[in-house]
């Protein structure tokens, strides 16, 4: 199997600050992969260099053997990478269906004179998009709220509708940053069964998670992330069985 | 004539860098634009007048209590009609400070009786130096004077001063500042004190210097003196200073080259001109996304 | 009865209504550029007058139908509005609103020094075309478009804008192209009024379209409710029709219009109707009262 994503030695500097320093790392089609590593070791950058928000200062950015480097954020998505945020990034005023819905964006084609007119196929295509978003909403487990503005859900349930609104996008590989952050444990399990469940959509799932076990249960291969490089890579045994990342980073975490 | 243009500018420039002063400290500081300030300015220069006309007080005097007018009324503006708008969206405070702006315009308008201009005494005596190919008047000499020393004792009070400290703190980061225990709202209260005084000085010496005054002349300069602002980068204080005389040397000279019918556009034109290329003004710094 | 007629009838307040639909036009537009997309334009009174001199240019000199010179006021403003946005609209927040208030003051001084707009002594002898029925025509198919717009794919890459730029672009949505395209029927729409405008007063001077007016619609919009089309109509007929009804106070006018701008924002500083769904409420309304039934 080739690799779906391919990053070539990416470094990224922010003034005198080097966060990615010559990352080299692969997403085979079909797998969930983790990337680790403390706070501050780089792992968001890394993302906001795949989807487009960040130009790296040197290297390149593969997506299924095409250089996507410099390509603009939505361009990216169009080609079929949706991401989640760390820190939220909701249209809090409008509602779960509406924010599902602009996910749904990049699939449509309607303009202004299909805004204006509603013709035929404006029409089919809206109720295209409220299927594919309720089904989506389905996924993780948010029809019930579809009416509920964004900014009134529970911290949980916005995490889970910013999934929800990258799988409207019908992405190839969804990039998911600490999606886990903030859940109390029964909600974590719930979002790992939902994770396998995309996975088993044939979504290849790219995450960042400070959860060992979340990371260690879902994961095919795990890389470690440390000061801006990569430390160690593997499935996940190997991972944990590795003394730098022990010493670096797991010790203090993982039995 | 090119040397003679120049310090033409650079008076007229110095004028413009005074008032842009209060706008960059304003936004620096709270990210507003305050429209009202050119009304300070304006109420200033009435002030001054009223002061050398009618009390027939000396120039300097004049120029004191016209600080001591603005000062609280800045920072009274900014209590009712600022401050209960710092958490809202950034449109409602730029509305009240237009409501503020007409309200304050009006309000001139009905004391002195009709918007038609005032002619400014003249107390200055007007002699006129010639140093090489330029000539200085008396005005000219004072403006640049009064004006440098202005600026020198503000970049003093900025960076050696405890409240100066507390400026650029808050300007930095408004929140920690606050979570630092540097008292906020007195931090800001004291940004609108210190950029009053600069437009009040300013409105005195441009009244003085171009001999008349009316209550909708902070509306122009106003705008003016934003762009100078922003031209230069807009929270940096070297920067309105740069913008200011930068506008007036260009303003002055668009005008000398024969583009005087398009005077007022100058400024805007320059402006535009410059945020595409420099999208954060000549000393500002570029804005870098985080996500 | 005929005293009712008589204010029906009465010329001035025939003239006063018309003004307050060609000045909701105006202020739809601006709507769909600051209330939906989010982005500053404190210079919409100059695409108007772009729209109102262009139009009455064609019908002096090329003597087309009215509908034909409202469409190329309109074009042709959101000609300018395009070639504004382009460069500017890569600007954020303030550094956009001061771009298109110095493009709006540069409008008026062209508009000043220009042989074929009569100058400073403004361009007379237009013919009266437009009137109450035709403005409100407008009116009412520009709200409708402005509701068709909210309600579709393209106004809802709209709104993802003004919600975070950011995440919007993250959900493929060109920021620039749909701020662009927003930019174009926001002026578009400045434009139409614009030639409404013309065609009513007869008389158009550059005075008229300052950034002071340009606030003036600014203020419209935000203070009727930002983003809320029942907001901007409210905002629209309450400001416009207030210098008449505080027509007693006389020199007060003014000052009491500044203060009344200042305590509108303190205490409803999101406008009157905003963060109410004025469909929502009457939704509500209605299921209430069937369910007393
Ligand atoms: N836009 C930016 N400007 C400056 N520094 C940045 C920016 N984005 C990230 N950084 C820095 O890069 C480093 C890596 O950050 P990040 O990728 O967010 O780490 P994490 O692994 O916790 O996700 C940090 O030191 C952070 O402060
Ligand atoms: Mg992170």
């Amino acid at each position: 199997m080739s690799a779906l994503l391919e990053l070539k030695d990416i470094t990224i500097r922010f003034g005198g600050l080097v966060a990615v320093d010559g990352i080299s790392l692969e997403v085979k089609e079909g797998n969930v992969v983790a990337l680790i590593g403390p706070n501050g070791a780089g792992k968001s950058t890394v993302f906001n260099v795949v989807t487009g928000i960040y130009t790296p200062t040197s290297g390149k950015v593969l997506f299924r053997g095409e250089d996507i480097t410099k390509l603009k954020p939505y361009a990216i998505t169009d080609r079929g990478i949706a991401r989640t945020f760390q820190n939220i990034r909701l249209f809090k005023n409008l509602s779960v269906l509406e924010n599902v819905k602009i996910g749904c964006h990049c699939r449509g084609r309607a303009g202004i004179f299909g805004a204006l007119c509603r013709y035929s196929g404006v029409r089919g295509e809206e109720k295209a998009f409220v299927d594919k978003s309720l089904e989506a909403m389905g996924v993780v487990d948010l029809t019930g709220k579809k009416e509920e503005l964004a900014k009134n859900l529970s911290y949980g349930e916005q995490r889970r509708l910013e999934i929800a609104r990258a799988l409207a996008s019908e992405p190839v590989l969804l990039l998911l940053d600490e999606p886990a952050a903030g859940m109390n444990p029964q909600e974590k399990q719930t979002l790992m069964q939902m994770v396998q469940r995309i996975s088993g959509m044939g979504i290849t799932v790219f995450l960042v998670e400070h959860d060992m076990k979340f990371v260690m249960s879902l994961s095919d291969r795990v890389n470690v992330l440390d000061y801006g490089r990569k430390i160690a890579s593997g499935t996940p045994s190997e991972v944990q069985r590795d003394t730098t990342v022990i010493a670096a980073y797991l010790g203090k975490e993982v039995v | 004539m090119f040397w003679q243009q120049l310090v033409n500018g650079l008076t007229l420039g110095t004028t413009y860098a005074l008032i842009a002063l209060g706008y960059t400290m304003v936004y620096g500081i709270i990210q507003l634009i305050n429209f009202a300030h050119g009304e300070v300015y304006m109420i200033g220069a009435f002030v001054g007048l009223i002061m050398v006309a009618v009390y027939k007080v000396n120039f300097f005097v004049a120029m004191l209590v016209a600080m001591g007018v603005c000062v609280p009324l800045a920072v009274l503006i900014e209590r009712v009609a600022y401050r209960p708008l710092r958490k809202s969206t950034r449109l409602a405070p730029l509305i009240s400070a237009l409501g503020v702006s007409i309200f304050l315009q009006t309000l001139v308008t009905l004391i002195k009786g009709g918007p038609n201009p005032l002619a400014f005494p003249q107390v200055i005596q007007d002699t006129v130096y010639v140093l090489g190919p330029v000539k200085f008047s008396t005005v000219q000499c004072i403006i640049l004077i009064v004006a440098s020393l202005l600026m020198i004792f503000l970049q003093f009070t900025i960076k050696y001063t405890k409240m100066g400290k507390a400026m650029r703190a808050t300007s930095e980061d408004y929140e920690t500042a606050g979570l630092m225990g540097i008292n906020v709202n007195n931090v800001v209260s004291f940004t609108f004190a210190v950029g009053a005084a600069l437009a009040a000085a300013g409105g005195v010496l441009v009244g003085m210097y171009f001999n008349s005054i009316h209550p909708f002349m902070g509306v122009s300069v106003g705008l003016k003196s934003f762009c100078a602002a922003v031209l230069g980068g807009i929270g940096s204080i070297p920067g309105a200073m740069l913008g200011g005389i930068f506008l007036g040397i260009v303003e002055v000279m668009g005008v000398a080259a024969g583009f005087d019918s398009y005077k007022e556009a100058i400024a805007f034109g320059l402006l535009i001109l410059v945020l595409l290329f420099k999208p954060t003004g000549l000393l500002g710094r570029p804005i870098q996304r985080k996500v | 009865m005929e005293a009712v007629m008589s204010i029906l009838t009465n010329p001035y307040y025939i003239q006063v209504v018309t003004m307050v639909g060609i000045s909701l036009i105006a202020a739809l537009g601006l709507h769909l550029i600051t209330g939906i997309t989010g982005q500053f334009s404190f210079g919409h009174a100059a695409f108007v007058s772009i729209g109102a001199y262009a139009s009455a240019l064609v019908t002096i000199h090329l003597h087309l139908p009215f509908v034909l010179s409202m469409l190329a006021g309109g074009l042709a403003a959101a000609l300018c509005g395009v070639l504004l946005g382009f460069p500017s609209l890569r600007l954020t927040g303030d550094y956009l609103g001061i771009t298109t208030l110095g493009f709006g003051e540069i409008v008026r001084v062209v508009f000043i020094n220009l042989k074929i707009t009569g100058g400073a002594g403004g361009l007379a002898g237009i013919p009266r075309e437009s009137n109450i029925f035709l403005v409100y025509i407008v009116v009412v198919l520009t709200i409708w478009g402005m509701y068709r717009i909210q309600n579709s794919r393209f106004g809802r890459a709209l709104v993802a804008i003004r919600e975070d730029e950011i995440a919007a672009e993250t959900m493929g949505i060109n920021p620039l192209l749909y701020k662009i395209k927003a930019f174009a029927i926001g002026t578009f729409v400045a434009g139409v009024s614009g030639s409404l405008f013309a065609h009513m007063m007869q008389y158009l001077n550059p005075s008229d379209f300052g950034f002071a007016r340009s606030f003036e619609i600014l203020n419209f919009v935000v203070l009727g409710g930002l983003g809320s089309i029942p907001g901007t109509i409210l905002g629209t007929a309450i400001l416009s029709l207030a210098p008449e009804f505080l027509r007693f106070v006389k020199e007060y006018r003014m000052l009491i219009y500044g203060a009344l701008m200042v305590t509108m924002m303190i205490f409803r500083p999101n406008g009157l109707l905003g963060g109410v769904d004025v469909i929502r409420v009457l939704r509500g309304y209605r299921n209430r009262r069937e369910a007393r039934r």
